[in-house]
């Protein structure tokens, strides 16, 4: 409460300063659809003031009284306008950035004013134009948002082929996937090798790996901002691709001209239908017969109305679904099983100016995840008659309802503050359990009771210029978390700072705690729906980190590269893992309605330190960058390793990428990624031997004299967890581009090789034994001898995609 | 579990048409590690004998090696209780090291230490004997009748409950076992064949139960009241014999109930992170998850030395 006021008069001080000052602002959309943009620079030439628009497209500059000033509006891929105008008094100037036009773009090699990273405070943030996304070769030629972070630095993917981020030794859980304000629980489809975001649908993306300001909490690790485009005001325009595996569609247009829009996307796979006859082909003659099938399908949608100038109003959802099942039949048996899992998220958001330095934008969250199993098995007699029957139906369930208001208050040019809070009701059902038989004594019926809990926030952060060389991010958020018997009430410190060394060259530093309130488990490593997403409870405390973060910006002219080079250490407690050998779903026996998943799961630490360059061409015929991370993770958990520190799976010491796109001419584009990075840390049997339990009998033998007898299962030694090494991971995509317009529209022809010299990376290892005659023995004694298997999954992949746009 | 299947469905389809993609590690990139002693030997004071396993382990990727892996013969095994110590003989018959309590006592609370050698590795371990022994408090016995559709089962269940000694940390394990009077056939022809009355021991089983286990530990429980999980034992089942001709014999058990023996063992640590880990190594084939590792206590080898204070209740039927 004291903080609070305090921040009030802070900024009632600042008000009562800005006295001789006026005040511009307004909105800055796109020329043609009207999309608003955010972060166009704003500035007034010659001066040092400047800002950057909102998520909203608004900005707010306050300025000394002058009579005449040139302000201009700068945006990469934009026209740069400009502006003469008499500050004499608060104006409101809303401006139309016409887009810059494919020819001219291959010739621009001018540096665009906003793409200074030395200028800005915020460190750690990568941003993905869409435009290039678009440009760089694709896994089967599906442009994935989360596939191109991959290939930033400080961010890694998993396992290959893979779309969950591993951000600065954090794990997929530990991002805050949010699209228009609704949190994302589970980003996969198709067990990870796909995310459910459809580029085309797609406006903005930001990732934040550390220096987190205030306004965002929830995850430790990072903070995935996607904003959907708003729909086009002026007149109907769609785009669309038809790939190897999926067929995508966006239109979008107006609904009343130029007072509000829509936006529909929708994208659907067809692998089922094209694998099925192969799978049949496959068990010709068999008895049994299954029949597989899979697909995911998913829709944006998006609508917005202007309520007069000062007012607007957006609506926009997301549906997704992914469908798996198979079904196995034979003369004597019959078994279905089936896997559904699915996000659905909805968001109205309510953009208000209040004044010309204050802006305010509510929105109402709803977000909804769901996974379910279920698995029926039959048996039958020879006559016929029922020999066993068995059912299961599994399901766990996340739900979200949120509000949320933020304010943007922007009272003098020197400060640019940022406040609000957020309210979520999370409901939880982590597992809900029906199963039923003839060979199970009692039918169990397990619902898991749903957890009700209140996620909140509150916040305040400024941005502030105090020195002409000083620019210092402040901010602190009050996270709370409240169980039905406990309140855990968590402060986080946030602070961010960049000192101007020398034109265009920064040292930034920065400092952020964060708190992660719910957790993922997960046992596979992989993408899989069957991970469990599970609340704080009074028995599971919060994720905690704390990172501190150092580095420095360089923007260079000529050649216009950004040059970034970091350093972080992170801390992590409290997070969360499966006690060796625990799983989602384990269910023998009778005291399964007992099972509680918090006596699964144990908590320790980590932590993880490393160094990350990237340098980045953003403009220019030839565009794309190199990246380059150096770092290392380590987790202690009581219960693991027996309590030593190892290296999480996940540990990559290297991690190196390179992307280039060369326009060839303007019909033309080349493009090639290649990435290294080094292998998973994995744990290897290296020996195996009896391990006699104390269950010694005595039995008596032919004598009838008592001998005792032991009896222990073959168990293998591993040495320390995670100890081995996988091999490295490599691999080259290519792709190129052919452009036409035609009469109404315009198409791209795309065709690429994912993996285009065949690296076989390894996807998981595999010990197969192997029994064997001693050579030179009698009498012929067996003896296993072992071999590890590399098993990868994807060879050269060839691929090609028609788009579509008009 | 259900995972597992989806991953290998998936799998095979993905790696049906390209064998190819599944590639042998050379030998020489695999970790090679020597042959350890493997000694496993668990001591209680309640014990009439010590015994000691001594095997060694065959390295997995190393030539393949028909001698090695069994139980080693020619070993010194030496137990010492700080003060005395002895040199535990080998026994051909049980192919274990044993030695009788009457020659070497176990008692309450104090530390003991083990050492192994066959000459070219030396491994060695101790353990402290809990000083506390712990009885039941309250038991229940009783008999349910289940199984699969076609071959329903009557067997005796029991659970015990106990309360933890606080202000230390405890490990538990619950045993229990009965001893069974019971008919079973005997003679290989219709003149002799009779029905013969033996006695047996047999174990209650408590492996088909999760979330409660045999194996419990007092962390965020001190001096808390514990239930065991359900123990049950199989009865023998009646059994009929054909000798052709109109000669057919049914015989029927009928069980009599001797005696039930229900133990608690306040265990050590090393006792209870050993038998755990072998507990939960469970899914360990399943490519994607993590394994979990054996504990050892043993130093330079694999294995363990544990011990335990057994308190046993034992019940009559009057």
């Amino acid at each position: 409460m004291r903080l609070t006021f305090t921040a009030f008069l802070f900024l009632f001080h600042i008000i009562s300063f800005a006295q001789d000052r006026v005040t511009i602002s307004g909105f800055v959309r796109e020329q043609g659809s009207q999309e608003q943009l955010p972060g166009v620079n704003v500035y007034i030439n010659n001066t040092p003031y400047g800002a950057v628009t909102n998520t909203y497209g608004f900005y707010s500059l306050t300025v000394p009284a002058t009579d005449s000033a040139t302000v201009s509006f700068s945006f990469v891929g934009y026209e740069k306008q400009e502006r003469r105008v008499t500050l004499r008094r608060d104006m409101e100037l809303n401006i139309f950035l016409p887009t810059i036009t494919q020819l001219e773009e291959v010739v621009v090699s001018a540096r665009k004013q906003e793409d200074y990273v030395s200028r800005t405070v915020q460190m750690s943030k990568v941003e993905i134009p869409i435009q290039q996304l678009k440009k760089i070769p694709a896994f089967f030629g599906e442009k994935d948002v989360l596939r191109i972070l991959q290939l930033m630095p400080g961010v890694q993917k998993g396992t290959e082929g893979q779309t969950g981020l591993y951000v600065r030794g954090g794990g997929p859980d530990q991002n805050l996937i949010v699209l228009d304000d609704a949190v994302v629980y589970n980003a996969n489809h198709l067990f990870g090798f796909f995310s459910i975001f459809n580029s085309d649908a797609l406006r903005s993306v930001e990732l934040t790996k550390g220096g987190f300001p205030a306004r965002y909490g929830g995850r430790l690790s990072s903070v995935l901002e996607m904003n959907m485009k708003e729909g086009s005001k002026d007149k109907l325009h769609g785009e669309g691709g038809i790939g190897l595996i999926s067929s995508r569609l966006t239109l979008e247009g107006p609904i009343s001209k130029g007072k509000s829009s829509f936006l529909i996307s929708g994208r659907r796979t067809y692998i089922d239908v094209l694998a099925a006859p192969l799978i049949a082909r496959q068990q010709r003659g068999e008895d049994s017969q299954v029949k597989p099938g899979y697909y995911f399908y998913d829709l944006n949608a998006k609508m917005n109305y202007d309520l007069g100038s000062k007012d607007k109003l957006y609506i926009s959802g997301y549906f997704g679904r992914d469908k798996f099942h198979a079904n196995e039949k034979s003369s004597t048996s019959e078994t279905r099983a089936g896997l559904e899992w699915g996000n659905a998220t909805a968001t109205i958001r309510w953009n208000h100016v209040l004044n010309q330095k204050l802006f305010v934008n509510t929105s109402f969250i709803f977000s909804n995840f769901k996974f379910g199993v279920s698995s029926y098995s039959k048996e039958l007699n020879s006559d016929g008659s029922l020999d066993d029957e068995f059912s299961l139906e599994y399901d766990s369930r996340i739900r979200d309802l949120g509000v949320k208001t933020d304010f943007d208050f922007y009272p003098s040019s020197k400060h640019s503050v940022r406040f609000g809070g957020q309210a979520t009701f999370h409901k939880f059902v982590p597992s809900a359990l029906a199963i039923a038989g003839t060979f199970i004594d009692n039918p169990i019926e397990r619902s898991v009771k749903p957890v009700y809990s209140l996620e909140t926030g509150l916040y305040i952060e400024d941005t502030w210029q105090a020195l002409d060389a000083l620019k210092i991010n402040a901010g602190i958020r009050m996270s709370t978390f409240q169980t039905d018997v406990k309140t855990y009430v968590r402060p986080e410190p946030r602070l961010a700072a960049a000192l101007r060394l020398a034109e265009n060259l920064s040292f930034k530093a920065s400092y952020a705690r964060m708190n992660q309130y719910v957790h993922l488990l997960s046992n596979t490593g992989l993408g899989l729906p069957t991970d469990l997403w599970v609340p704080t409870t009074a028995r599971v405390a919060p994720q905690q980190s704390e990172q501190l973060a150092v580095g420095f910006a360089k923007d260079l002219d000529r050649p216009a590269l950004t040059i970034t080079l970091e350093g972080y250490y992170k801390k992590m407690s409290n997070i969360l893992n499966y006690k060796e050998g625990s799983s989602f779903l384990s269910i023998n026996g009778e005291n399964a309605n007992e099972l509680s998943w918090e006596d699964n799961v144990t908590s320790g630490k980590g932590w993880s330190y490393g160094g990350e360059f990237l340098v980045q061409k953003k403009t220019g015929r030839f565009s794309g960058w190199v990246g380059y991370t150096l770092s290392w993770t380590y987790w202690k958990f009581p219960e693991l390793n027996f309590g030593k520190t190892f290296f999480p799976r996940y540990d990559r010491r290297h991690d190196l990428s390179v992307v280039g796109i060369y326009e060839l001419g303007k019909r033309v584009t080349l493009s090639a990624t290649w990435v290294y990075g080094t292998g998973n840390a994995l744990t290897l049997p290296v020996s195996s031997y009896r391990a006699a339990t104390d269950n010694f009998t005595t039995r008596p033998n032919g004598d009838g004299k008592p001998v005792v007898s032991w009896f222990g299962p073959r168990v293998s030694e591993y040495g320390q967890k995670n100890s081995y090494r996988a091999e490295p991971f490599h691999r080259m995509d290519i792709a190129v581009q052919f452009r036409k317009k035609k009469k109404r529209h315009e198409r791209t022809w795309e065709f690429g090789v994912y993996n285009a010299y065949n690296r076989r990376n390894p996807f998981f290892y595999n010990i197969e034994e192997d029994i064997v005659i001693m050579p030179n023995v009698t009498p012929a004694t067996p003896v296993a001898t072992y071999k590890l298997k590399r098993y990868s999954l994807f060879p050269v992949l060839p691929y090609f995609s028609y788009n579509f746009k008009f | 579990m259900f995972s597992r299947q989806l991953i290998l469905l998936f799998l095979t389809l993905v790696l049906a048409a390209c064998e190819s993609l599944v590639t042998d590690i050379d030998q020489s990139k695999l970790p090679q590690v020597d042959s350890k002693l493997v000694v496993q030997c668990f001591i209680s004071p309640q014990s009439t004998r010590t015994n000691v396993v001594v095997t060694e382990s065959i390295p997995l990727f190393a030539e393949p090696d028909y001698l090695k892996g069994g139980v080693i013969r020619n070993a010194i095994v030496k137990l010492s209780d700080g003060a005395k110590e002895v040199v535990v003989p080998f026994d051909t018959a049980s192919q274990l090291y044993s030695i009788d309590k009457s020659l070497f006592t176990i008692s309450a609370g104090k530390t003991y230490s083990l050492s192994v050698t066959d000459g070219v590795r030396s491994v060695k371990a101790t353990c402290t004997v809990p000083a506390n022994e712990i009885r039941a408090a309250t038991y229940e016995i009783d008999s349910s009748y289940s199984g699969p559709i076609t071959n329903r089962d009557t067997s005796l269940t029991v659970k015990m409950t106990w309360y933890d000694i606080a202000q230390e940390t405890n490990y538990y394990r619950v045993r229990a076992s009965i001893d069974l009077e019971y008919s079973v056939p005997d003679g290989t022809t219709p003149e002799n064949f009779k029905e013969k009355r033996i006695r047996n021991r047999f174990n209650f089983n408590w492996d088909d139960t999760i979330g409660r286990n045999d194996f419990r530990n007092d962390v965020n429980l001190d001096g808390a009241s514990f239930n065991s999980p359900i123990g049950r034992v199989n009865l023998p089942v009646g059994t009929s014999y054909d000798f052709g001709n109109g000669n057919s014999f049914y015989i029927y058990p009928k069980s009599k109930i001797v005696s039930v023996t229900m133990e608690i063992y306040n265990a050590d640590e090393h006792y209870f992170k050993y038998h755990r880990s072998l507990q939960t190594r469970g899914d360990s084939d399943n490519p994607f998850i993590e394994p979990s590792l054996i504990y050892t206590n043993i130093d330079g080898g694999l294995g363990c030395f544990a011990s335990y204070n057994s308190g046993q209740v034992i019940y009559r039927p009057k």
